[in-house]
């Protein structure tokens, strides 16, 4: 008697204990912070706790400026940052790179030793962009890429008989038919920092390509003769009426892609991303139902003998794992899903953009236009120029002397100068 | 807990009075202050005297001091808010007292309509009225630019978007929101004035502008020096419109103390300069209170003034 | 003209002029409802009135969004500040003015200062605090600095109205016997019950508005008040103004009508203390 007695408690308290470590398991939680698009991130989840049923994600949206720099650094001082953060390549993961966990090991335990070779070139560069020398350590993990390139609205171009712009004597010409026919030319959002750099690295890119990559390391002066004439070119997209009149007040978000998708703007600057619109819930997505009406170029030669300017680009978003979220390991299998498994997959559906690694095709519900649009921004990302910016400081010298430009209160070697001084500063500090 | 048994002892001689458990009652005050003011700025004041990250703190002295006073966008920030508390203190007054003067002195059975519609932006949250106005300002498609048009005016940009302008139209959206309370406190100041007086100055002739500027400025002179302390102090304290709507650019060019700090700490960083700032602003915080103490005397009230 | 015709003209002249202005101090609250009104394709039209209008941004923020939940936290945060304001403030004002103890003016020019520290200095410390406490999204996390940062205001206010109150009542209460606390609850509390008033509803507008502080404490979505809400959805709707500011309209809105029910108060507040001049 004693014995089957003996084994029905053991039973009893192995099944207790199963049935506590099933409890402890069904509690596993991971917090989440980002600037992520909510509802497409809400069907990431959504994907990731269906193939993984013992895992809670918690997520936080926050806009990314000024909320979301406000939080994190906020929760960085006082040690209560999320598991997993979202992040930009370079200057914001540097600036909490001491809050980060190193993910080689976890990754090459993922997906192989090989696992960073896998990433686009470019992706790859800016994932360890701004590392201290001798710290080949991955602070972040990419999830999506991008293309910059130039939307325009074919429909229109049709109506005024214009082609896409080949030269700058084009493009200025292809913008005052625009103008005269009632439409915004090219909107510029100059009261945005992030659309000026992203066009001023189109501009610099084709008088020297990786020109802006050799000024932020100190290979080069910011204050050589391509960037100054890059910079002149800047200046001239206001001057020459290729932006609309008004631009420095203006927003991209949410006015310019908006006015974009209804059909008053001829041009404008953004990248794969805007593709997602045509997946927002009606009534916004009518605008730009299946893309149709919409196409992208690069930016024609602004001077004589450029080329046109290069696929620029890189890292949209990824995802970094902090040390309170380095203890939990539901975090990292969260973290691996969403930037390389059925979160990302889940992004890539609703077109939110590119992903940083080769293998994902966008499913659903897709047209041919969209998809062709898609393979071609694919085709262009493993040769795009580096997008990103190591350091905060000079990020934001540049956004002052990109408006203090365009405004006409700083001459272009003041501006750049402004850069260099930042630069400088950077480069000593590191 | 022993203030309220207290309350049920018999009474105390006069010398309980000067108890010390008297200072009970300046306890909570006091306490929330040290938690929640004090330290913080003792910490901010800590920090300000060191360089770099968490890890790699290193001991700087007065470099950050030395930093922050030559980089030109400090005293950018100065010209802004000498502009700011010299345009938004006396245009709100002037406004506001109109404004309380004619409501109170002509209207009746719409005076608590006027004092309530008026006062309205006061009470809208700034995260409300900053994302409103980024819009009545916009360029296009902005309703400032649309009507202006109509009058004759071109408005060719956003005017917080040209270097030259920025800090005018958010001193003008911080002008809108505030004269509100102004014209409350004077308001307040009127109900104050005896309409004798008012009378007999009347049947001494005074009219019009002489007895505005005779009579009623003077008589309203408390109210005025209540508004200009609120007004000073709200000027150090600007922050939320310009950071919400300007972020301080474009190109510095409408950074106030409270953005710049905000850049510094969290944009750019750089947590030692960020406290550095903020002491210097502490300091020249406390440097006004002392000579608005002594001169103004250390009171809020919309009549009857000093201290 | 008689003086009673002119006296007419005048009052119809000053209410004309009137209403001119607030029509124009106006402009930006009606145009806020306007755009909350318009469907995506008139959200940029640049004019203050569109037609037809449209009801299905408030339909959809209202449906998608735990519009409920912010507002009950945003009313539990500010109820307590006021509460923890008015008492702490008009302690340590009866404390300052009516007892006159020795030390309490300095203490009081030490809190005068804070009026005019600017935010985003505390932010840091205050997380690092609030971190320390266990407080980051709790209520408390938020009530305890709020309340810190107003009783300096509230016992300004407070401090002059009991020092303005005739003195021969406490007097008298000294006289009587009282006690220091029932003096404070039984005279001058009554006393300056306008000015209590007062601080209470500006305190209440003060902490219902804040949003900086508002948004490191409270990181998680269900704790959040409602100034964070516009930042949030500007980004979430960035390509939809009319939701945006269906969503603004709703948040302006509890205060207004609040506003409206207790102005009388407010400004009875304020004219008290005029009245004793």
């Amino acid at each position: 008697m004693k014995r089957p007695l003996a084994s029905a408690a053991s039973l009893v308290a192995a099944s207790m204990l199963a049935i506590s470590v099933a409890e402890a398991a069904d509690q596993q939680e991971v917090t989440v912070w980002s600037w992520f698009h909510q509802p497409t991130m809400e069907k990431s989840i959504e994907a990731f706790e269906a193939a993984h049923p013992g895992i809670d994600v918690k997520f936080t949206y926050y806009n990314y400026s000024p909320e979301y720099i406000t939080a994190l650094k906020a929760a960085s001082a006082s040690g209560s940052l999320p598991d997993v953060i979202g992040l930009q390549p370079g200057s914001l993961t540097q600036q909490y790179r001491e809050d980060l966990a190193p993910v080689n090991a976890l990754a090459a335990k993922e997906w192989g030793d090989d696992w960073a070779e896998k990433i686009f070139p470019v992706n790859r560069k800016q994932m360890l962009m701004g590392n201290p020398a001798g710290d080949a350590n991955a602070y972040m993990v990419p999830q999506e890429s991008q293309v910059l390139a130039i939307w325009y609205n074919t429909k229109i171009f049709a109506d005024l008989g214009l082609s896409v712009p080949t030269t700058y004597g084009e493009l200025k010409a292809a913008a005052n038919a625009l103008t005269e026919g009632g439409y915004i030319p090219m909107f510029q959002g100059a009261a945005d920092g992030w659309q000026n750099e992203n066009v001023f690295l189109m501009l610099a890119n084709q008088f020297s390509p990786g020109i802006t990559d050799r000024a932020q390391t100190g290979e080069v002066p910011w204050t050589s003769p391509e960037l100054v004439e890059a910079m002149t070119a800047w200046k001239a997209l206001f001057d020459d009426g290729i932006f609309q009149k008004g631009a420095l007040g203006a927003h991209a978000y949410p006015t310019g892609a908006q006015l974009l998708a209804q059909g008053r703007v001829g041009m404008m600057a953004l990248g794969s991303w805007w593709m997602q619109e045509s997946k927002f819930p009606p009534p916004l997505s009518e605008f730009v139902d299946g893309m149709a009406g919409f196409d992208f170029f690069y930016l024609p030669p602004v001077r004589e003998g450029n080329p046109p300017s290069p696929p620029v680009g890189g890292i949209d978003i990824g995802y970094g794992l902090t040390k309170n979220g380095a203890d939990n390991p539901a975090a990292w299998t969260f973290l691996a899903e969403l930037t390389n498994g059925v979160g990302l997959q889940q992004a890539l559906n609703a077109l939110n953009d590119l992903p940083a690694v080769p293998g994902y095709q966008p499913e659903g519900d897709i047209t041919d236009h969209t998809r062709a649009l898609y393979d071609r921004f694919m085709a262009d990302l493993p040769k795009a120029e580096n997008q990103r910016f190591a350091s905060p400081a000079v990020a934001e010298a540049l956004d002052n002397g990109l408006a203090g430009v365009a405004a006409g209160s700083l001459d272009p070697e003041a501006a750049l100068a402004q850069v260099q001084a930042a630069t400088d500063k950077a480069l000593a500090a590191n | 807990m022993s203030v309220s048994r207290a309350a049920s002892e018999p009474a105390p001689p006069r010398s309980r009075l000067r108890a010390e458990r008297l200072y009970l009652f300046a306890l909570p005050a006091v306490l929330l202050f040290v938690v929640f003011i004090a330290y913080p700025i003792l910490w901010v004041a800590g920090q300000s005297l060191y360089t770099g990250n968490r890890a790699s703190e290193t001991w700087a002295g007065l470099a950050n001091y030395r930093a922050v006073l030559v980089d030109p966008t400090f005293w950018i920030v100065v010209r802004n808010m000498v502009l700011w508390g010299a345009i938004t203190i006396p245009v709100q007054m002037l406004i506001g007292g109109l404004l309380a003067w004619f409501i109170e002195r002509h209207t009746h059975g719409l005076r608590g309509f006027f004092r309530t519609a008026f006062f309205l932006p006061v009470v809208t949250s700034v995260s409300v009225i900053s994302l409103v106005w980024v819009q009545i300002y916009a360029p296009y498609y902005g309703i400032a630019q649309a009507y202006l048009a109509r009058i004759g005016i071109t408005m060719v940009s956003s005017p917080i978007a040209e270097p030259s302008q920025a800090i005018y139209a958010l001193i003008l959206v911080n002008v809108w929101q505030w004269t509100g309370f102004s014209m409350l406190m004077y308001i307040a100041g009127l109900a104050n004035l005896p309409g004798e007086v008012l009378d007999a100055a009347r049947v001494d002739g005074a009219s019009g502008w002489r007895l505005a500027t005779g009579v009623v400025v003077p008589m309203l002179a408390p109210a005025t020096r209540s508004l200009l302390l609120l007004g000073i102090i709200g000027t150090l304290q600007t922050f939320p419109i310009v950071h919400l709507m300007t972020g301080g650019g474009p190109n510095h060019a409408s950074e106030v103390f409270g953005t710049h700090i905000f850049r510094q700490s969290f944009v750019l960083g750089d947590t030692g300069q960020g406290a550095t700032l903020s002491v210097i602003v502490l300091l020249l915080a406390l440097a006004l209170s002392l000579v608005q103490i002594a001169v103004l005397g250390a009171r809020l009230a919309p009549a009857k003034g000093g201290a | 003209m008689t003086p009673a015709t002119r006296a007419r003209l005048r009052s119809l002249t000053v209410h004309a002029v009137l209403f001119l202005v607030l029509a124009l101090w106006m402009v930006p609250q009606i145009y806020m409802l306007s755009v909350g009104l318009r469907t995506p394709a008139q959200a940029f039209d640049p004019a203050l009135f569109t037609w037809p209008v449209t009801f299905d941004n408030f339909v959809m923020v209202i449906r998608d969004n735990p519009l409920g939940r912010i507002f009950l936290n945003t009313l539990v945060v500010t109820l307590a500040t006021v509460a923890i304001v008015v008492a702490a403030s008009s302690l340590f004002a009866f404390a300052a003015a009516v007892l006159r103890l020795r030390g309490v003016t300095v203490l009081y020019a030490t809190l005068l200062t804070t009026l005019m520290v600017p935010l985003a200095s505390l932010v840091l410390p205050l997380a690092i605090l609030l971190r320390t406490f266990g407080w980051v999204n709790t209520y408390w996390g938020l009530i305890f600095p709020y309340a810190a940062l107003g009783v300096p205001f509230g016992i300004v206010i407070l401090k002059a109205f009991m020092e303005d109150a005739p003195s021969e009542l406490f007097e008298a209460a000294r006289v009587d016997g009282c006690t220091a606390w029932q003096t404070y609850w039984h005279v001058a509390l009554p006393l300056v019950r306008p000015a209590l008033v007062f601080v209470a509803i500006w305190q209440f507008i003060v902490t219902w508005n804040e949003f900086f502080l508002a948004l490191i404490v409270m990181t998680e979505a269900e704790m959040k008040t409602l100034t964070i809400v516009p930042m949030q959805y500007s980004g979430l709707y960035m390509s939809n103004p009319g939701a945006l500011f269906a969503v603004l309209t709703l948040i302006a809105l509890p205060l207004v009508l609040l506003y409206i029910i207790v102005q009388r108060a407010f400004v009875g507040g304020l004219l008290a203390g005029a009245v004793k001049g």
